[in-house]
């Protein structure tokens, strides 16, 4: 894609945003109409507080909810992206580094044990970083080997442990209380998420993106490996360190809030590759946008098409899984 | 004045020493060529003086300063290196990849500037490639990437450029295309360090030769006193003859 072109490209996609978050606040058990979402919004926005059906629905359900999936829909897409400039391959996802896995063997202790939802979350993103922790340290200490793929079949590993750990905790757990609601989080869903929990999660998610933003350039460089980055006059051993910690940051902060929710990483990151290119640049705001309208727009199927709730891990999956089997059919150029 | 200098160079890993005793010294408008028999140490010697891998012993200097004292910024802007060609990964446009050679010239949280974009157009206006600068460079052919690479070196604006193996993979054309490249970048005051397999391409482009077998550098000095039928049989083991043209220029050939 020539440069300027993509500029064009951006506002849409934010137009598209806004348009999935008023279909997705309007949708619904309770219907609302333009015209009640507008003065509904219109008071709310004066400060009045919640009176009407539609005030409260909109100001304690699906706002919150709509914020959560932009927020979780944006954070796993800019870590995809991230992760796959990062290792130069276009087939890995957050979950290459155990960090959904970490983050999900957290959230299912602090079930066990019933903590507070807060703890829950609190053990969710501790998790997440000690996998990342673990697999960097272990990284470290095989030398000698092509990094990256120690990197990532370190992550497989802690991943794969930390999976056998939730097994244990499934089987040890009360079948009738806490199991479901291990199995529900483990599924992902934005159904629980409260004001409080987002506001606990903006400012990591924050933090994280904005090293993301400033080292812009130079992950493009970091693409080219190692040794060309260095060569480029990048400290590159570095730069990677702070990025994927910036990336692991906000992977297990949303994950903290919304449970697993697989695929947005990997095949997002694809889609906008396609549209706007590799360049960082361009590339991490057409993600975000279209990761959040994704993930918005999936959650509204998620409790639209069936009487109950459907987990909205399961629906990203069931999108996910074929895109993924259609990339590898297409070969190399697929991810282009 | 740019110059490189390695003194009394050992390189490798400390548990596996590659060679040693490796001095070199090219200036502007110079050609070094690096000539030796596959795993000689080439490619190894090539990170030690490029500072990916710290020396054994001796030094490597740029401009009379020990590379271990510069930041990699700062050796980007002294040295540019043009790696073997590989296939791209990411299908980033050839302007996006030259644009990266000007990453050392900006700050840690910079963008490219307006200058840079006009740097990366001229650079690859200089190697008679302008019209690819939109093209992605997974769609490019070998020597088409391997021109962009070489314009990369140029926007870093660096006075000396390291290659290796710059016409490896390449068709025939492509290779005297990037060899007449070599010689111009060297007309325009650009030191050049490369490394081939073809003793013809040292006598093209070279105003030096070294030669090295076993992690040694076993000679050093004008193409025609080191390439000899002799010198040649000793490092690869085979017979050639080298014959003087009329021009003056000389040219390798087996004998059958």
């Amino acid at each position: 894609m020539k440069r300027g072109a993509g500029a064009l490209v951006i506002p849409a996609l934010a137009v598209i945003l806004i348009l999935s978050a008023i279909a997705a606040m309007t949708i619904g058990a309770y219907p609302i109409t333009i015209d009640g979402f507008a003065s509904a919004i219109a008071r709310l926005w004066s400060g009045a507080s919640a009176q009407t059906p539609e005030e409260r629905v909109l100001l304690n359900i699906r706002g919150p909810r709509v914020i959560a999936g932009i927020l979780v829909g944006a954070s796993l897409a800019s870590a995809g992206v991230v992760y796959q400039g990062l290792f130069r391959n276009p087939l890995v996802s957050p979950d290459i580094l155990g960090v959904s896995a970490g983050a999900g063997l957290g959230a299912v202790l602090g079930i066990f044990l019933s903590l507070p939802l807060v703890a829950i979350q609190g053990l969710a993103f501790i998790g997440g970083l000690a996998t990342v922790s673990l697999v960097y340290v272990i990284a470290r200490a095989v030398r000698g080997r092509d990094p990256t793929l120690v990197l990532v079949l370190g992550g497989v590993v802690v991943g794969a442990l930390a999976g056998a750990a939730i097994s244990l905790l499934k089987i040890l757990a009360d079948p009738y209380d806490q199991l479901p609601a291990i199995t529900f989080w483990l599924l992902g869903s934005l159904a629980s998420t409260r004001g409080a929990e987002i506001t606990g999660a903006l400012p990591a998610v924050l933090i994280g993106l904005i090293p993301l933003i400033l080292l812009r350039w130079r992950i493009n460089v970091l693409s080219l490996g190692d040794e060309e980055a260095r060569s480029l006059g990048i400290e590159a051993g570095r730069v990677r360190a702070v990025v994927i910690a910036a990336a692991t940051l906000m992977t297990a902060s949303v994950v903290a809030i919304s449970g697993v929710i697989g695929w947005v990483g990997l095949v997002i990151p694809h889609i906008a590759r396609m549209i706007v290119g590799p360049n960082f640049e361009r590339l991490l705001p057409t993600a975000m946008l279209m990761g959040a309208s994704y993930l918005v727009l999936v959650d509204v199927l998620a409790r639209s098409i069936a009487r109950i709730e459907v987990p909205i891990g399961i629906l990203t999956a069931v999108v996910g899984a074929p895109f993924f089997l259609w990339l590898l059919w297409r070969g190399r150029h697929g991810w282009s | 004045m740019m110059r490189i200098e390695a003194e009394a160079l050992a390189f490798g890993y400390p548990e596996h020493p590659v060679g040693r005793d490796a001095s070199l010294s090219i200036g502007a408008g110079e050609v070094l060529c690096l000539l030796g028999p596959n795993g000689c140490g080439k490619t190894t010697l090539f990170r030690t003086l490029l500072g990916l891998l710290p020396p054994q012993g001796g030094r490597v200097l740029l401009s009379g300063e020990d590379i271990r004292q510069l930041s990699r910024a700062e050796t980007a802007r002294r040295m540019a290196y043009v790696p073997q060609a590989q296939a791209a990964i990411f299908p980033y446009t050839a302007l996006d990849l030259v644009l990266m050679g000007r990453i050392a010239h900006r700050g840690m949280f910079a963008g490219p500037t307006k200058d840079d974009i006009a740097i990366s157009h001229q650079a690859l206006a200089d190697l008679g490639i302008a019209a690819l600068a939109e093209r992605d460079v997974t769609r490019l052919s070998g020597g088409q990437r391997q021109l962009v690479i070489v314009a990369r070196a140029l926007a870093q604006a660096a006075p000396l450029i390291v290659m290796d193996e710059p016409t490896a993979s390449l068709d025939f054309g492509n290779q005297v295309r990037v060899l007449s490249e070599v010689r111009r970048l060297a007309d325009r005051g650009i030191a050049i360090v490369l490394s081939t397999h073809d003793p013809d391409h040292a006598f093209a482009v070279a105003t030096s030769v070294a030669l090295m077998s076993e992690g040694r550098i076993i000679d050093c000095g004008i193409p025609n006193e080191v390439l000899t039928a002799e010198s040649l049989r000793r490092v690869y083991g085979v017979d050639v003859s080298v014959e003087v043209l009329a021009d003056g220029r000389s040219i390798c050939s087996p004998r059958w």
